[in-house]
């Protein structure tokens, strides 16, 4: 465990030298993540200036909502999305083999390698839209706030399993350009509490593409839409989703034939 | 001419050759209207005295989804890729233009998207059907003045794109300018929110701002939403962005070119 955690720190060193090499990517990321968050905040205001609430979610829900999706896509741009969007060329152009050779997982290194250090500074316009909402929802204990951390947590692994999982495809696909689209098309499912779906459609996104329990369970259960209980649920499907992952990524490498000479 | 109808024809099979990608490619392009849709069905379901029906919305989303994938171009990162790489010589040295075969790339992979699309908004609508009374109110007139403003919105986006694309002569990492653009389009165009549902002033400064050119004004003249001076002026708007849109890629274009250093061996 120490032995990775070290790994994880020196790709997190490399990675921010990298970074601090363009400060002004960095800065200009934190100016879009800003005015990304001011605009989808004018959306939600455009929606309740129309109506008090949408799917049983009031507008500061609804901003306590957006708010956590922020610190969540950041989380996960930080940790893994860069990495998982790597793998289809690394197995299209034969790189994988670099990997194989090294004494450490592959599934560990190739999901880890390229941190992005500065969607870090992301986090905090999620943070403060996340403050502005508790505003007007009032206050809230420490397990509410314990549970939306464990909540975020596991949605963070389901959601690295399910996109790992898509990722892993490309053992098989001779060209696998579109990962990334896949990521924004699960992204515009996300940003909204899946109840705006309709039941139906709420009930897909929560039990068979657990998407629901990303963001919006966790959420909900912060609010006590939903009882505490449904972390289990949580957890389940976190351990599922990595377990999937890892026995899936194991099956394809034994399909994997490099592509280099 | 017959270079770039062969590049269109090649272009079609590959693509053809990766399926996968293009359903993929085409989903994510039809997804943000369809999330649009739900949340405005959500809000009306939810008691909201909207200035337009549920059906009228389900009609306009839908339109907006296809209208979106049909004039969609990915020519930033097309153009990017390529002054990034230090493959622009080529288009120096050759009797092909960057714009023209960008456009049969893009094109082939339009015919097929749109293809896919159509068939996907069929059956929505269809299933839709069942549930509210879904009308498209077209006439004539109103589907002759559509084409080509539709044609429009295409060279529009298409421009756009490409300079965006082009900025990559002078900054390392087009993420910031493209981002921006996106965001911006996002909530100004339509996609999100049908323009008569935002603020006033917001509304009256989008009939002069491109955005609305890039996704929503087609669709308000196919569904007669606009007519007389309105729609008279949204033309002349429409083509004066188209102009502007242009120019400004012939000046990034020739000023990049001037200032472009290649690098390789």
């Amino acid at each position: 465990m120490k032995y990775y955690l070290r790994i994880f720190l020196a790709l997190i060193n490399t990675a921010s030298k990298r970074y601090l090499e363009y400060r002004w990517n960095t800065f200009g990321n934190l100016v879009t993540s800003t005015l990304s968050l001011i605009l989808v905040i004018f959306f939600v205001d455009i929606i309740f200036s129309q109506t008090n609430n949408i799917a049983g979610w009031t507008k500061p829900e609804v901003l306590f909502f957006v708010g956590t999706f922020r610190v969540f896509s950041s989380l996960l741009s930080f940790l893994y999305l860069r990495s998982i969007n790597f793998i289809p060329k690394y197995i299209q152009r034969g790189d994988l083999d670099m990997f194989l050779v090294k004494p450490v997982n592959v599934q560990f290194y190739v999901s880890l390698c390229f941190t992005r250090v500065y969607e870090i500074i992301n986090l905090l316009p999620g943070i403060v839209l996340i403050g502005y909402a508790l505003q007007s929802l009032g206050g809230v204990s420490w397990e509410g706030w314990l549970l939306l951390l464990g909540g975020v947590i596991c949605g963070l692994l389901i959601f690295y399993g399910l996109y790992f999982m898509c990722a892993t495809l490309a053992f098989w696909f001779v060209q696998f350009n579109s990962l990334t689209s896949i990521y924004f098309v699960a992204n515009s499912f996300l940003c909204f509490p899946t109840d705006v779906f309709g039941k139906n459609g709420s009930l897909v996104f929560t039990y068979l593409i657990p998407l629901g329990f990303i963001v919006t369970v966790p959420v909900r259960i912060f609010l006590a839409k939903d009882p505490p209980l449904f972390l289990i649920l949580s957890v389940f499907f976190a351990a599922l989703s990595l377990w999937l992952s890892v026995k899936f990524w194991n099956y394809a490498l034994k399909h994997y034939t490099s592509a280099s000479s | 001419m017959g270079k770039y109808w062969a590049y269109f024809k090649l272009s079609l099979q590959t693509i053809l050759e990766y399926r996968g990608d293009m359903v993929i490619y085409t989903l994510n392009n039809g997804a943000m209207p369809l999330v649009g849709l739900l949340i405005w069905l959500a809000a009306a379901s939810g008691g909201a005295k909207l200035a337009i029906a549920a059906p009228d919305l389900i009609v306009y989303f839908l339109l907006a989804a296809w209208v979106n994938i049909v004039v969609f171009s990915w020519g930033s990162w097309y153009v990017y890729e390529i002054i990034d790489k230090g493959d622009f010589y080529k288009y120096l040295i050759k009797p092909f233009s960057l714009a023209w075969g960008f456009a049969a790339e893009n094109g082939a992979q339009q015919v097929l998207k749109t293809v896919v699309i159509s068939a996907v908004i069929l059956i929505i609508a269809v299933v839709l059907s069942r549930s509210y009374p879904l009308h498209l109110r077209v006439t004539p007139l109103s589907l002759l003045l559509f084409l080509p403003s539709l044609v429009m919105t295409g060279l529009i986006v298409f421009y756009i794109e490409l300079c965006l694309g082009l900025t990559a002569f002078w900054v390392y990492d087009i993420d910031f300018l493209t981002n921006t653009y996106n965001m911006l389009n996002q909530l100004l165009s339509g996609r999100l929110i049908p323009l008569v549902f935002l603020p006033a002033g917001l509304a009256s400064a989008s009939t002069f701002m491109p955005f609305r050119y890039t996704l929503s004004f087609p669709i308000e003249v196919l569904l007669n939403k606009v007519g007389g001076y309105e729609e008279l002026l949204g033309f002349m708007i429409q083509i004066i962005w188209l102009g502007a849109t242009f120019v400004l890629y012939r000046l990034l274009y020739q000023q990049g070119a001037k200032n472009y250093q290649g690098f390789g061996g």
